[in-house]
């Protein structure tokens, strides 16, 4: 009897773990190891797309001018050398086996996949637990950021937070506003993905596609963990950035196809059944009209948040957002430095947010530059680290106080503070200027090197390098979302900025495959590691190179405009109204190179 | 009955061998639809357009896994030919005809019919749920429809099914009976002994409706392995640009590719 009674419970307790086996929601499961299976665009993925081969891409007429002034000689650049797919590419890329893992918390609840084998190692993950999105401020990833839900038999997954980089390996972009859904199905041993790339900046309408892989167990995955870049030209100038002139079409894929030209340059119209006679008419010589949605005009700057924002750099380095100006706070033992306090309406915002990260006193204030948008808090950091005394130089805070908040900046900066701060007495000035190249600090433990950066956004910035942290703040140099301000009054120029970032590159170090390492805090916008500032770089450099051409052959500001030599990068950096437009930035270009060529 | 027969019947039989809810009255296929694959769907080229748009090449075989046989036949491709002898219709079969550009209509013939229509070729293919009434040895074969059974298998559970499947929400159909005809416009061959196997989804991405088609197609004749590929197309509220055409034999691009000694 007993024996019947323990088989009965055995019998129940089967019954109870079949019914409790799989919970009626999870109709996908898609990890294991999946077989890629190259039956579509085989030659795309593989050997690469040949030059001028945007077939089957909605690119808008930036996206074109993107990708048609893109040179494959720019991948001889340490920097892209070893830089991985964005996701924007990464699943569709050359011979994409996936090794697709499950994530469990410590309760054994699924909380996310891994998806390894993506060119470069960057594994993706995609995140099932409803966490938040990180800030529009945190740093862009090459995987991006994924989170996912399933419906039904899909799990659908939504990615943000992507670096800049393309839909097609012949230099057809993609940007770091795109997102991504992706909708994954499965049927039996087959893995269905259906994507979209929503781009505002180069796309016509969302791009589509749709890659299937069979599940393959004991499947060799890319396990090429980091990529070494070499030296491939000897000599090769720091600020050689190859790219094809404005107005550059390749002809040669159309030829070699036997294909209209306007057939193989991409875009919407393209994509559907009625451009068959679109391009028989183009064969006959006829000029139809091709549909086309125009690139969107840049975008109003978004309203700065009310709340200061705090984004962690570092567990002692953070970067609070205040009134759209990254303040950089380094917090320790020895107390608080503060690189670029803001604006001054923003100053009891911005210490409220200080003194949340530490209670430790401010030792330091420092200003990158000298336009009160950086400096115009000083006094009232200066003023909360406390009461300033004279000390003897033996202090151990340099310059002339022994307590209280030191306040450096370059000397030309001073001077344009000084104009701001009518007695040089009074706290908001700086107390400890410095005119050569270079300055240090310790403090909290870690060298912090000051290097001046001239004839940038204005004269005397300077750049902030955390060493230990291994953080830059940038200050005014860049902004992420738009041009750089050249205030060729106060001895601004484009090209020291470009010498600044020239800089910034070639002390940042990535962690491996253009990845993580160095981080740069730029004075506004989001956390850039050395791929964004390259991205950053190399724009203003295409963009002074095309003015500097057009002033060469003597073209009038109005030419040069006409010819839009920033329509790529509009979209992204642009801006029509407020403080600096892009007509201002083209504007400013063009002066310094005709200053320049007439010399 | 004994104990241990009676814990064995209650898990078996609830899972191996049944593997389901007792049904309600069996519904029709139509009746026991999740998703309405109904309509008008227009083909968005962002995948292989070059081979898709214009007739490619003779011998652009590339991404497709032809065995040598497959290649020599596709070297021999003789578009002329196929026009002299009426043939073509031959990229206009089941394994090839989505793959064009083009529009498709799914509707219900029956309740246990779904009609497939393009407009390219204006071809016409039936996914029977039941029994095929169409004829073998035709371009659109003999399509066998089957909501996708998502039973999960035995072994993934380790000891059983699991008691209750979740609701299918994709269309299986498997085709057979193909007349011979071309993967690719340029010549690029299946054979009569082609299996052809489809899932249909759907999914709305901000507010519009996508149809993506997986395929598969197996022909040991011709292929080394089998040929997969996805295609997807939105959905058309406006029904205006359809538009019929007879098979076409569009002339390639260019002349044949030069193939090097391997």
């Amino acid at each position: 009897m007993a024996r019947m009674h323990r088989l009965g419970r055995l019998g129940v307790a089967a019954v109870a773990l079949i019914a409790a086996a799989a919970p009626a929601h999870a109709q996908i499961d898609i990890s294991g190891e999946w077989g890629s299976r190259l039956h579509e665009d085989l030659n795309d993925r593989m050997e690469g797309p040949e030059l001028g081969d945007y077939t089957g891409l909605p690119l808008n007429e930036a996206g074109r001018r993107k990708a048609q002034t893109w040179d494959a000689a720019i991948l001889s650049s340490p920097e892209e050398q070893t830089k991985p797919h964005s996701a924007h590419y990464s699943m569709r890329g050359p011979g994409t086996n996936l090794r697709i893992t499950k994530i469990f918390d410590r309760q054994g609840r699924l909380i996310g996949y891994t998806i390894a084998g993506l060119y470069g190692r960057i594994d993706r993950e995609i995140w099932l637990d409803g966490r938040d999105r990180p800030s529009s401020h945190a740093e862009h990833r090459w995987p991006g950021f994924s989170t996912g839900v399933v419906d039904k038999n899909k799990l659908i997954v939504t990615t943000t937070h992507m670096k800049a980089g393309f839909i097609s390996r012949n230099g057809a972009p993609a940007s770091a506003k795109a997102t991504m859904t992706e909708y994954f199905v499965r049927h039996g041993d087959m893995l269905t993905l259906t994507s979209f790339i929503e781009d505002p900046a180069y796309l016509e309408e969302p791009f589509v596609r749709t890659s299937t892989w069979v599940l393959t167990p004991n499947l060799g995955i890319d396990n090429r963990l980091r990529f070494e870049a070499t030296e491939e030209i000897a000599g090769r100038p720091k600020e050689l950035v190859p790219a094809y002139p404005l107005g550059t079409r390749h002809t040669e894929f159309a030829k070699s196809m036997g294909l209209p030209l306007e057939a193989t340059e991409g875009g919407a119209a393209t994509l559907y059944p009625e451009f068959t006679a679109t391009m028989a008419a183009l064969k006959r010589g006829e000029r139809p009209t091709i549909r086309t949605v125009p690139v969107p005009a840049p975008h109003a700057a978004a309203r700065p948040a009310a709340e200061v924002e705090v984004v962690e750099v570092r567990p002692n380095l953070h970067m609070l957002v205040v009134d759209g100006v990254n303040v950089a706070v380094h917090t320790g033992e020895d107390g608080v430095a503060i690189v670029d306090p803001g604006p001054a309406a923003g100053a009891e915002k911005m210490l409220g947010a200080v003194r949340r990260l530490s209670k430790g006193p401010i030792r330091y204030v420092i200003n990158t530059a000298g336009d009160s948008a950086r400096t115009g808090a000083n006094a009232a950091a200066v003023a909360a680290g406390g009461p300033r005394t004279d000390a003897p130089s033996s202090s151990p805070i340099p310059g002339t106080v022994q307590a209280g908040a030191a306040l450096i900046a370059h000397e030309a900066a001073a001077a344009l503070i000084a104009q701001q701060v009518p007695e040089p007495a009074e706290l908001g000035f700086p107390n400890v200027t410095f005119g050569g190249e270079r300055k240090d600090i310790y403090f909290n433990g870690e060298a912090i090197e000051l290097r001046s950066q001239p004839s940038a956004r204005a004269d005397g910035n300077l750049t902030a390098f955390f060493r230990k942290s291994d953080v830059i703040v940038a200050g005014d140099l860049i902004d992420s979302n738009g041009y750089p301000v050249i205030d060729a009054a106060q001895g601004g120029t484009l090209d020291g900025v470009i010498r600044a970032l020239t800089y910034i590159l070639e002390t940042t170090v990535p962690e491996r495959n253009a990845t993580g390492g160095t981080l740069v805090i730029p004075g506004r916008g989001r956390i850039m590691n050395e791929a964004d500032v390259v991205e950053y770089r190399n724009m203003l450099i295409i963009i002074r190179d095309r003015i500097r051409d057009m002033v060469a052959k003597g073209l009038t500001l109005q030419q040069v405009r006409d010819a839009r030599p920033l329509l790529e990068y509009d979209a992204l950096y642009g801006a029509r109204t407020g403080a600096w437009t892009s007509d201002m930035f083209l504007t400013a270009a063009y002066n310094e190179n005709k200053t320049g060529a007439a010399q | 009955m004994k104990w241990p027969a009676l814990a064995f019947s209650l898990v078996v039989p609830a899972s191996v061998a049944v593997a389901q809810t007792p049904a309600a009255p069996a519904a029709t296929p139509r009746a026991a639809a999740n998703i309405d694959l109904t309509g008008q769907w227009v083909a968005v080229v962002t995948e292989d357009w070059r081979w898709r748009m214009v007739t490619p090449p003779k011998g652009d075989y590339s991404s497709i896994p032809l065995n040598a046989e497959g290649r020599r036949v596709a070297d021999g491709w003789d578009q002329a030919a196929d026009v002299a002898a009426g043939l073509q219709c031959k990229p206009y079969g089941a394994p090839g005809l989505l793959r064009l550009p083009g529009r498709i209509r799914l509707r219900w013939k029956t309740d246990d019919t779904l009609l497939l229509e393009t407009d390219a070729g204006s071809q016409v293919r039936e996914l029977a749920f039941g029994t095929p009434t169409t004829p073998a040895g035709t371009w659109q074969g003999v399509s066998r429809a089957s909501w996708e059974d998502t039973r999960i298998p035995a072994s993934s559970l380790g000891i059983a099914r699991i008691p209750v499947s979740p609701p299918s929400y994709a269309l299986k159909v498997v085709t057979t009976g193909l007349r011979p005809g071309y993967l690719r416009k340029n010549g690029v061959p299946y054979s009569a002994g082609a299996v052809l196997t489809e899932y249909f989804d759907t999914l709305t991405h901000q507010g519009t409706e996508w149809l993506v088609v997986t395929t598969k197609v197996e022909d040991p004749t011709y292929l080394v392995w089998p040929f997969i590929t996805t295609t997807h197309f939105k959905r058309e509220s406006a029904t205006s640009r359809w538009a019929p055409t007879e098979c076409q034999a569009t002339p390639p691009t260019r002349g044949p590719l030069p193939h090097y000694p391997k």
